[in-house]
């Protein structure tokens, strides 16, 4: 039911008359110039985004910024954090509508996208369990270790996001490939337009 | 401008470079050493983009600047040598595209730039907590010079070109943020968006209401000049020269001015003290939750 709508989303929406008629998210992805803007843009908020969160976590491992009270460096940092996720969500949806197939049957994205909400659901835990006594640890140079707990996790996840972001261009697992059976199974290649061709049965 | 079109000769040298050491390791595991790429822009980009707001008087304003900078500097060294060492690896694995792209000669000149940037200007002015050595003016402008050339090309590059647009955004946006307070005209809003107009107490202030009570709907002219404001000197310097203990010396000086006779001299006494009355901007405790005294940076908004 899901790959319908993104055959629809890919192949219909937008579609008007004439010889050649294309869709929108067909001239999306056939843009010259502006589907590489929205890449530069993605990777810049990126910047602006991972590049901020890594510097509050780092004050929750007690690296940097230790003189500094953790409520104050977040208060102060994290409303560009936001600033920059709005961004890479944005960009990241239109990135995705030009070739949402694809994105579909990839198994880095499928991945990207199980470790983007672990590192959310680490946000929500943190907010909701681990800041809730602040203000009995808030002055420490080295936060207790549920905080730090939390700092390695953000950290580790939104690294694991990133690679998995950079994997996606790369066609080691395509479907229509020779690939493991587990592959195959994980990105739904059977229900793809390019099949599923299973490495063991090509070895044979 | 390609690589090839600046360095002809070094085509086969070029072509050779993915036979040697490390690039054929790096060949096979090249997507790896891109993400490392990524991660170090990204820490370099956090980083930079913290100090040099900080500067601006936005961002972590609750520590002085050379406090963020004596936090942030070592990041910005793994940032710089991550982005240099998996650059050159990569850019080895991959020399002969690179070497007809016009993209890789704006990105070496925009590098270049940067170190330039960041480490003769931007972390010795935030060490000395905003003061500006004769040193820092000449790294500002070698700096300024090569990220000029890079635009040169950028803006010439067929197909690359497009890319400029980030240039123009980010620096409408450093002139927006900049502009918060300097300016003339309070970007932020407000409560129920009514703060929107010149900001209160600025030069500006009384010659915008005139303006409007002259042409009617014609005040909107003076949205322009946040730029002319921001020069040195220039009107926002002026407005900040009201504030604080100068203040105490201009009353001092208009009273025992020579050339001023009784009347002039009342009256620049009445103009000070309506000043002082309507408060300087960005001294004293703030209202809004979060904003204090900033040591450096433009003055705050002032409600």
């Amino acid at each position: 039911m899901l790959r319908d709508f993104l055959v629809w989303l890919q192949t219909e929406l937008g579609k008007g008359p004439g010889e050649y008629p294309m869709s929108w998210s067909e001239a999306l992805l056939g843009s010259l110039n502006f589907w590489g803007l929205l890449e530069g843009t993605h990777l810049l908020a990126l910047m602006l985004f991972a590049g901020t969160i890594f510097v509050v976590d780092l004050r929750l491992l007690g690296v940097t910024f230790r003189r500094t009270p953790v409520s104050v460096l977040s208060q102060k940092v994290l409303p560009l954090t936001v600033f920059g996720f709005a961004i890479v969500i944005i960009t990241g949806l239109a990135l995705f509508y030009a070739k949402p197939l694809v994105y579909y049957h990839n198994i880095w994205f499928r991945a990207k996208l199980v470790f983007i909400a672990i590192a959310l659901l680490n946000i929500l835990l943190f907010h909701g369990r681990v800041q809730r006594n602040i203000a009995a640890w808030d002055t420490l140079a080295k936060p207790p270790t549920a905080a730090r707990i939390s700092a390695v996790a953000s950290l580790s996840a939104w690294i694991i996001v990133i690679t998995l972001g950079r994997f996606i261009a790369y066609d080691w697992y395509e479907c229509g490939k020779p690939i493991p059976a587990w592959a195959n199974v994980l990105q739904e290649c059977a229900a793809s337009e390019h099949g599923a061709a299973s490495l063991a049965e090509v070895a044979q | 401008m390609k690589p090839s079109d600046i360095f002809p000769t070094i085509r086969p040298w070029v072509e050779g470079l993915v036979d040697v050491w490390p690039a054929y390791i790096i060949k096979p595991q090249f997507a790896s050493w891109q993400v490392l790429h990524i991660l170090s822009l990204v820490v370099l980009g956090g980083v930079s983009i913290l100090i040099n707001l900080r500067l601006i008087g936005v961002g972590v304003t609750n520590e002085s600047p050379s406090e963020v900078q004596r936090n942030l500097r070592p990041w910005m060294h793994v940032g710089v040598i991550g982005i240099i060492v998996s650059g050159v690896l990569i850019g080895m694995a991959n020399a002969e595209r690179l070497y007809d792209s016009v993209a890789f000669t704006v990105k070496m000149l925009a590098l270049v730039a940067g170190v330039i940037l960041t480490y003769g200007a931007s972390l010795p002015t935030a060490r000395a907590d905003g003061r500006v050595s004769a040193g820092v003016r000449v790294w500002f402008l070698v700096g300024l010079a090569v990220f000029g050339l890079a635009l040169f090309v950028f803006a010439g590059g067929e197909l690359v070109n497009p890319g400029v647009w980030h240039m123009i955004l980010a620096a409408a946006l450093i002139v927006l943020i900049a502009a918060q307070g300097a300016a003339p005209v309070d970007l932020s809003g407000g409560p129920a968006g009514a703060g929107r107009g010149p900001v209160r107490g600025h030069p500006f202030h009384r010659q915008a209401g005139r303006l409007r009570a002259a042409r009617p709907g014609k005040h909107r002219l003076c949205l322009g000049v946040p730029g002319v404001d921001l020069r040195p000197g220039g009107l926002a310097a002026v407005h900040r020269a009201r504030s604080g203990e100068r203040q105490a010396g201009q009353g001092h000086r208009l009273r025992h001015h020579p050339r001023l006779g009784r009347g002039r001299r009342r009256r620049a006494m009445d103009r000070l003290r309506l000043t002082h009355e309507e408060g300087p901007r960005g001294v004293g405790p703030s209202t809004t939750p979060g904003r204090g005294v900033r040591s450096v940076g433009r003055p705050g908004r002032g409600r």
